[in-house]
């Protein structure tokens, strides 16, 4: 136990993270299921408005802050440091530092619970003057403002050290156009958390600054701004989007590979593409804000449009290792394909709403809610189970059951889109999100009802995963060293790997030295 | 570390791209500027490493380097164990909740955050 709360390896850092966001996804989960609840028949009280409010914000929260951005820095620590062929992470301090910050952060917010008045209720983005003023008074709003702050420090920690690894602790020969995609990815992520997160720092002190010792920095009637709020806040919150997004197309470009049997495709298209949507990313924060009619509508939308290309080419470069590939249906391939088919949706969503007129129309609507569920649900999430299936073995010197895996994902698959693909026909006639009730009127009622079986489907799907991680544990089956006939470095190794990550390295000649390793003869060919 | 730099420049002028043209587009001072300092900043990031880069030798820029070439080379130590940082979570946690409670929350929080800062420099002076 001693040894868990002192390590500053990266591999116990990163199993930490990894742990705790399970821990939170499944309390997240649970408050899903409460609003699907009370949204299943129109007109029902199982929770007050209030409680319903706290619920949403909690849920959002704890998804965005404290499960799905967390997960990728998690399997960034376990893995960077292995796949780059380094000891361990930059600042091993810091990490620990990091990562004891964000669990304390999610304690934090989740402690509102307790407080006089119940934990939060304005939202995941907290906008002001409802969160800076006393019409949301409470302490439960204070806690979450201080774990926000904290969760962004610990995020920044995650950036600096990313950085710094990735640049100045590859081993001989890795050089940087030989690193795997998904450190590539967690790079552009690392540098994004360093240009993004500071900005919500800043509006969450800003906040606390408005709360407590009277300053006034968005009320209008002391000359402050409640727009400067949107713009600090998105500022943050959309390259935040690809921080949740980013790691995960990493995590998709290794699998998909492994299990076509065939490098990846088009790895500097791969790259390029990351970085592309990284920069696109920073220079989008208005498109949240078109309905304000305080931003230049026309930039954010080009901007948003142009996010497409990028992102089409990554499809391209997938679909482009899939085809001729000897395909292999395991786990982690079927959630990597059930990504695909989600993200397409959420993306090309994403393409309406980036349009000014149809964002009007949809604002606010659960077209939208949709639309974020099929990009960061449909997608993170079904990529997260595929690197959990994928890198378990590493992780633990043991896989996870087949049988158990697939009924994972086909619950979770079915499930997920029983409840989000109703919400768009929802959205379009005209339901608000957010509400806690509504009238039984038109398609709204059967649209609900079968969104809430999809949820609960969807929870069937989670309960197979935590009985698969509990009996396959408790099995103990060896799965050697590399199971899957993978790759990049880190199969290079022992699973679990030892201390300092390498007994002996194996030389570096490519982005495949674990199959250099394996196949001599084919690699000097090369 | 070239394509370190190269990195840090090319996106540093994209961001002042996307500045300029943010700025001709609306007028709006406060996102001009969010694009400026974040333009300015990985301009920054990319002029330290251009003068890093002279005294680097990194391993991992050499296509050829064989491992055998880094043995015996001095790494340093990679801590193992470490309470302060534990300590020092808290102790943020101890000194944020002052501001919705207490006023001695926050001092004594801040104290025990210079403690573990103290630790864990002197700690980082022994390795």
């Amino acid at each position: 136990m001693t040894s868990w709360l002192t390590s500053t390896n990266h591999k116990q850092i990163g199993i930490l993270y990894i742990s705790t966001t399970f821990l939170f996804f499944l309390v997240a989960g649970i408050l899903s299921i409460c609003m699907r609840l009370q949204l299943a028949h129109p007109q029902q009280h199982v929770f007050t408005p209030n409680a319903f409010d706290q619920l949403f914000t909690l849920h959002g929260t704890a998804m965005i802050f404290l499960v799905i951005a967390p997960f990728g820095f998690g399997l960034a620590n376990f893995l960077v440091p292995l796949q780059i062929g380094a000891p361990d992470m930059a600042f091993p301090r810091l990490n620990a530092f990091g990562v004891w910050l964000f669990i304390l952060s999610g304690l934090t917010i989740f402690a509102g619970v307790f407080a006089e008045g119940g934990a939060a209720s304005t939202g995941w983005t907290a906008y002001a003057p409802l969160s800076s003023t006393l019409a949301t008074a409470g302490a439960g709003q204070d806690l979450w403002l201080i774990g926000i702050l904290m969760n962004s420090v610990a995020t920044i920690t995650v950036g600096i050290n990313l950085v710094a690894t990735i640049f100045l602790l590859r081993a001989p020969g890795m050089t940087m156009w030989r690193m795997p995609i998904f450190t590539w990815e967690m790079l552009a992520t690392a540098l994004m958390i360093l240009m993004a997160f500071p900005s919500l720092a800043c509006v969450t002190c800003e906040l606390i600054l408005e709360r407590h010792y009277g300053a006034l920095f968005f009320d209008p009637a002391h000359g402050g701004d409640p727009i400067l709020y949107q713009h600090l806040f998105w500022f943050f919150g959309h390259p935040e989007v690809y921080v949740m997004i980013l790691p995960f197309f990493g995590v998709v470009s290794e699998v998909i590979a492994v299990f076509s049997r065939k490098p990846v495709f088009g790895y500097v298209g791969l790259v390029l593409s990351a970085f592309a949507i990284a920069g696109l990313s920073m220079g989008v924060w208005a498109h949240h804000m078109f309905t304000t009619g305080a931003v230049a509508n026309g930039f954010f939308s080009g901007m948003s449009f142009l996010i497409a290309v990028p992102t089409g080419v990554k499809f391209w470069n997938w679909i482009g290792t899939m085809w001729k590939g000897k395909i292999e249906l395991a786990t982690p391939m079927l959630f990597c394909i059930g990504f695909l088919l989600n993200f397409l949706i959420g993306g090309v969503t994403g393409v309406m709403v980036a349009s000014p007129p149809i964002d009007y129309h949809t604002e606010d609507s659960y077209f939208i809610v949709a639309h974020f569920h099929y990009t960061l649900g449909g997608g993170s999430l079904f990529a997260i189970f595929a690197a959990v299936y994928f890198w378990f073995p590493k992780m633990f010197g043991t896989r996870l059951n087949e049988t158990l895996g697939k009924i994972n994902f086909w619950l979770m698959f079915a499930g997920f889109n029983l409840t989000f693909l109703p919400m768009f026909f929802m959205g379009i006639e005209g339901m608000s999100r957010r509400v806690f009730t509504y009238e039984p009127v038109g398609d709204l009622p059967w649209l609900n009802g079968l969104a809430s079986i999809g949820a609960a489907i969807m929870a069937f799907g989670a309960l197979a995963f935590v009985l698969n991680v509990v009996l396959s544990s408790l099995a103990k089956e060896p799965a050697g060293d590399d199971p899957w006939g993978a790759y990049t470095l880190e199969w290079a190794t022992s699973s679990p790997p030892p201390e300092f990550n390498f007994e002996a390295l194996p030389p570096i000649r490519s982005e495949r030295p674990a199959w250099d390793m394996r196949h001599p003869e084919a690699a000097n060919s090369q | 570390m070239k394509t370190l730099v190269a990195l840090f420049l090319s996106s540093s002028a994209f961001g002042a791209a996307i500045c300029g043209v943010y700025w001709f587009s609306s007028h709006d001072r406060g996102g001009s500027l969010l694009l400026g300092f974040m333009s300015i900043g990985l301009a920054w990031a990319a002029g330290y490493a251009i003068v890093a880069e002279r005294d680097s030798h990194l391993a991992g820029d050499d296509p050829q380097m064989q491992h055998k070439e880094r043995a015996g080379e001095d790494l340093g130590i990679v801590t193992k164990q470490s309470a302060w940082p534990i300590c020092l979570a808290f102790s943020v946690l101890w000194m944020l909740v002052g501001v919705i409670w207490s006023d001695f929350l926050i001092f004594t929080g801040l104290a025990a955050i210079l403690l573990c800062v103290w630790r864990l420099g002197a700690e980082s002076a022994r390795v």
